[in-house]
Formats: C-alpha cells, sequence, structure tokens
C-alpha cells in the first residue's frame, strides 16, 4: 500500500494528517507502542495496566493519568515542562490525552522540528506537530524536555 | 476496555482456545483477557512488556494446558 492510500485510510481516526505532513519510517513492528518508541525503546511495549502484563517503570504508579506518564518520562530525563518549539540543545517528548484526561499516545520530537510516532498496531511515521490531533489521540496536554545527548 | 474485549472475558474459559490461536496467529493482544480468565500468569516478572516472551510464555500454558496445539 502506498503511503498517501494508508493516510487516507486512517483519515477517520486521524483528520488532520495528511502524505504532505507526515512520512513513513519503519514498518508495524509488534515489540513496542507508542509510549515506548518516544523513549526510544524499542524492547518493550509501555503501558501502566493495572493487571500487570506490558511494562511501566519501575516505581511508577501503574494509573492512566498524565502524572504518571510525567513520572516514567521524567525518570527517562524528561524532567522540564516547554513548548513545541525546536531547540536543538534539548530532546523533546509530547504526552497526548483524550477529552477524558487519560493519556493515549506520546511522540517525540526529531532534530528537524518533525514528530515521531507510532500509530497503535500500525507502522511508525513523523508529522508536523499537532498532526494527530483529532478523536484518536485527543490533543497534546504536556510536553517535556530533557538535554540533547 | 473495549466491550468486545470485554465479551470475550465474560465468555471466561471456553473462550481460551480461541484467544491463543489468535495469539499465535495474529499476535492479538489478548494478555489482560487470559490472566483474567485463567486466574493465572505465566509470564516472568522481567518479560512484562516484552512481547515475543509474552506471547511464547502463554502459548506454552496453553499446550500445557491442553488448549492450542503445539
Amino acid at each position: 500500500m502506498m503511503f498517501e492510500d494508508f493516510v487516507r485510510a486512517i483519515q477517520p481516526q486521524f483528520p488532520l494528517l495528511t502524505a504532505a505532513n507526515s512520512r513513513p519510517t519503519s514498518p508495524y513492528d509488534e515489540g513496542y507502542n507508542c509510549i515506548a518508541w518516544a523513549a526510544e525503546d524499542t524492547d518493550y511495549w509501555w503501558w501502566p495496566d493495572a493487571m500487570g502484563q506490558h511494562y511501566w517503570p519501575p516505581d511508577v504508579l501503574r494509573e492512566e493519568t498524565v502524572a504518571s506518564f510525567i513520572h516514567a518520562y521524567g525518570l527517562q530525563g524528561y524532567t522540564e515542562r516547554c513548548d513545541a518549539t525546536l531547540e536543538q540543545s534539548k530532546q523533546k517528548v509530547a504526552i497526548y490525552t483524550a477529552s477524558n484526561g487519560k493519556p493515549t499516545h506520546a511522540a517525540r520530537q526529531l532534530s528537524d522540528g518533525w514528530w515521531a510516532s507510532k500509530l497503535g498496531r500500525q507502522i511508525d511515521i513523523e508529522h508536523e506537530f499537532a498532526a494527530l490531533d483529532g478523536p484518536t489521540y485527543g490533543t497534546i496536554a504536556v510536553i517535556l524536555a530533557r538535554s540533547a545527548k | 476496555m473495549n466491550p468486545a474485549y470485554q465479551a470475550i472475558i465474560g465468555m471466561g474459559a471456553e473462550a481460551l482456545p480461541m484467544i491463543l490461536e489468535d495469539l499465535r496467529q495474529n499476535s492479538g493482544h489478548w494478555y489482560w483477557a487470559l490472566k483474567a480468565i485463567s486466574n493465572e500468569d505465566p509470564v516472568l516478572p522481567r518479560d512484562r512488556g516484552s512481547i515475543k516472551k509474552m506471547k511464547g510464555a502463554w502459548l506454552q500454558w496453553g499446550e500445557t494446558k491442553g488448549l492450542v496445539r503445539a
């Protein structure tokens, strides 16, 4: 499937996403999810599920709250609240929440200002800021930064 | 939780062979359902979140129980 066709197929879930404001980067890999991908971990599926089935950093509350996600990324060094402005001295992750306030997704800013996302059980893409806003992921609630490596 | 997913959990042990087969063929994320229905958990704590190891542990569990073909 061409990327344009893929984007067209998922547009009901991501109405702002187009082939012009996004690009494919890697094929689907069942081994990790968007939260892990934002943390640059491709070995584990991160989620604070109450059943304790997926990876969640030890000592971080297993609850689907922004506070829990901020804590989890904080342990990766992302401790500074910031905006989406590209700053070469910083790496940034964005946490998305649905209208009920629950985290739904995370993305990692790239050196060109676009953002890296894994789309659920789909491929990884890079996209412009806010291109994934909509009914599936909601909107970006928090952006966190750490010093660039 | 997705209502369809909840409904399958509601089927109880009857759903286990179907769930395990889907896990084998499609890598469906059935881990919550498997634990909820079986009240068991063959996944080692250090393997939580490692999809490949979780899948292997549950399929091995299913084979041991005779719920999925070896």
